[in-house]
């Protein structure tokens, strides 16, 4: 069992009505994106910088690792359209996101980048959890980070997934899209010997992929049964024992109603309706960081008692309504104290994580 | 067979296949482990490190029966991405220059084992890493066999430069 034991909140710019992310995205491309993720690690890093000094610096322990989860990073400036040469593609190995990462932190940590599509910020906590058991590692900090990029935002146009209204709307009858979001999350995660004030434990991880198309997610969910089905049996818990889910939820037509229903399938031995929540309502989609970003959310729910509601929606998918095992809340509910959050992550390409968190 | 032992769980390779683009020609060099086979594929549909890695994959696992197992893969690239997202991307009408960053190394280790992924409907997990210490991905496969959740790995890394692309893949499995 391991535990985290600083959690460091996340910063999220808003979403809705009043904003306007494409003139923000533009601005963001102009004023320079390896400047911002930069910036954004900083912050992120900053306030525990040197507690991972002193980690390293402590002849106990073994060195400290970051994972760093993004989907876009920083992005090259170079045309990848062309070839590149030995020196460039040396230099931008050097110069990668990872290297800004242990240059901020002085040399005192491994940077591992995970970059597993959207579900790279879930697979993060997972892997961090080997790192640690293993022996591997006594200090992991799961860093999460996405700038705004106008060339996601042209994927999920291109797609025809991006929401035409700027709001964003997990299970509703009148979801339009996904929004991306920019933030970070960062979770620091230490074997029970190191941890002076855990937050919360990991207590079990599944993982698992649906290679079937490239950006499409697969309409049987087997993936998504597997990691669930895993997760659940290395907690050793039973479906009775989820407080609640922390939804993927992204707000697409194709993504929401066939994430409800694989929960309805994977929970059908339950004895009530499991309640499920997405807070990409709220965020956006914060792409490689979103998986920490609600981990966050789920280490304090689990210590404020509460089952955060779904914000955004006003009229339930009636199809998702009538699903027997799941529930889809619009207003917080509380949280028994012997429960656990499940929270999941898909991506591109098929991969599927999921991790259950539980009380110290 | 090459046998390494992790914490009491034994890991054997039991396919190891690099694949290296000749430069002196439009052929991909082969070489086949644990068999010593050597072959010269010359009919690559392009010159990209996501074609490259997916010969590599294929050919590893033509010689592995992998009928009925869970298969995933762990892949590293640390410095071409693949060209995944950018044709995802052309295909739907977006600009090309717009698409190009997104085919940056970030996304680039998870663009070539989506395509990997896909080709071979794999089940298992499918990790992809970027940054200096990519080589974590051997380490990363055998913690995903040693957990018992797949049957079988693939450790798997690329690179490109402007002379050469190489690409090469391990088939891991827990030991008999």
């Amino acid at each position: 069992m391991l535990f985290g034991d600083a959690i460091e909140a996340s910063r999220i710019p808003g979403i809705g009505h009043d904003s306007d992310y494409r003139a923000y995205a533009l601005a963001c491309e102009a004023q320079g994106d390896r400047y911002l993720f930069e910036s954004l690690l900083q912050e992120a890093l900053g306030p525990i910088r040197n507690r991972i000094v002193a980690a390293d610096e402590d002849v106990e322990r073994n060195r400290p690792v970051v994972l760093l989860s993004t989907v876009m990073g920083s992005r090259p400036d170079h045309d990848r359209s062309d070839p590149i040469s030995a020196a460039e593609g040396v230099r931008a190995a050097l110069d990668s996101d990872t290297a800004a990462v242990a240059t901020f932190l002085g040399g005192h940590v491994d940077v591992i980048g995970i970059g597993s599509g959207c579900a790279a910020g879930t697979t993060v906590i997972g892997l961090a959890q080997s790192l640690v058991s293993s022996g591997r590692a006594d200090m992991v900090i799961c860093l999460g980070a996405e700038v705004l990029s106008y060339e996601v935002l042209t994927l999920f146009l291109a797609l025809g997934g991006l929401s035409d209204d700027d709001m964003v709307r997990p299970f509703d009858a009148d979801r339009r899209g996904m929004m991306p979001g920019e933030g970070f999350g960062v979770v620091v995660v230490e074997p029970p010997e190191f941890a002076k004030a855990p937050l919360a434990s990991i207590a079990g991880y599944g993982e698992a992929c649906d290679g079937w198309n490239l950006v499409a997610p697969s309409p049987t969910a087997t993936g998504i049964s597997i990691a669930i089905t895993d997760a659940l049996a290395s907690a050793s818990i039973t479906v009775d024992d989820v407080g609640w889910i922390c939804a993927h939820g992204t707000g697409t037509r194709a993504n929401d109603a066939l994430e409800a229903s694989a929960y309805d399938r994977i929970f059908s031995a339950r004895h009530d309706r499991v309640p499920v929540v997405s807070i990409k309502g709220t965020t956006g989609h914060c792409q490689g960081a979103a998986g920490v970003i609600e981990t966050v959310v789920a280490v304090t729910s689990l210590r404020e008692g509460v089952v955060p509601p779904n914000k955004t929606i006003s009229t339930l998918e009636s199809g998702i309504e009538k699903l027997a095992h799941v529930q889809v809340p619009c207003s917080a509910v509380p949280l028994a104290d012997n429960n656990y959050v499940l929270s999941t992550s898909f991506g591109f390409g098929g991969s599927v994580a999921a991790v259950v968190i539980g009380a110290p | 067979m090459n046998v390494t032992t992790i914490a009491q769980v034994p890991i054997a390779v039991i396919g190891y296949v690099t694949a290296v683009t000749d430069p002196d020609s439009d052929c991909v060099n082969i070489e086949v482990e644990p068999y010593g086979d050597f072959a010269s594929v010359c009919e690559l549909p392009d010159r990209t490190e996501q074609s490259v890695a997916a010969l590599a994959v294929r050919t590893a696992l033509s010689v592995v029966d992998t009928s009925g197992l869970r298969v995933g893969a762990v892949w590293a690239s640390s410095t071409s991405g693949s060209d995944h997202y950018l044709n995802v991307i052309s295909r739907l009408g977006a600009s090309r220059k717009r698409s190009i960053a997104a085919s940056g190394p970030v996304s680039g280790a998870n663009g070539i084992l989506a395509y990997l992924a896909t080709e071979h409907a794999m089940t298992g997990p499918c990790l992809s890493i970027f940054g200096p210490f990519h080589d974590h991905h051997v380490w990363f496969a055998h913690q995903y066999l040693r957990s018992s959740t797949t049957d079988i790995m693939l450790s798997g890394y690329s690179y490109s430069t402007e002379s050469q692309i190489v690409a090469a893949v391990s088939v891991l499995a827990v030991s008999e």
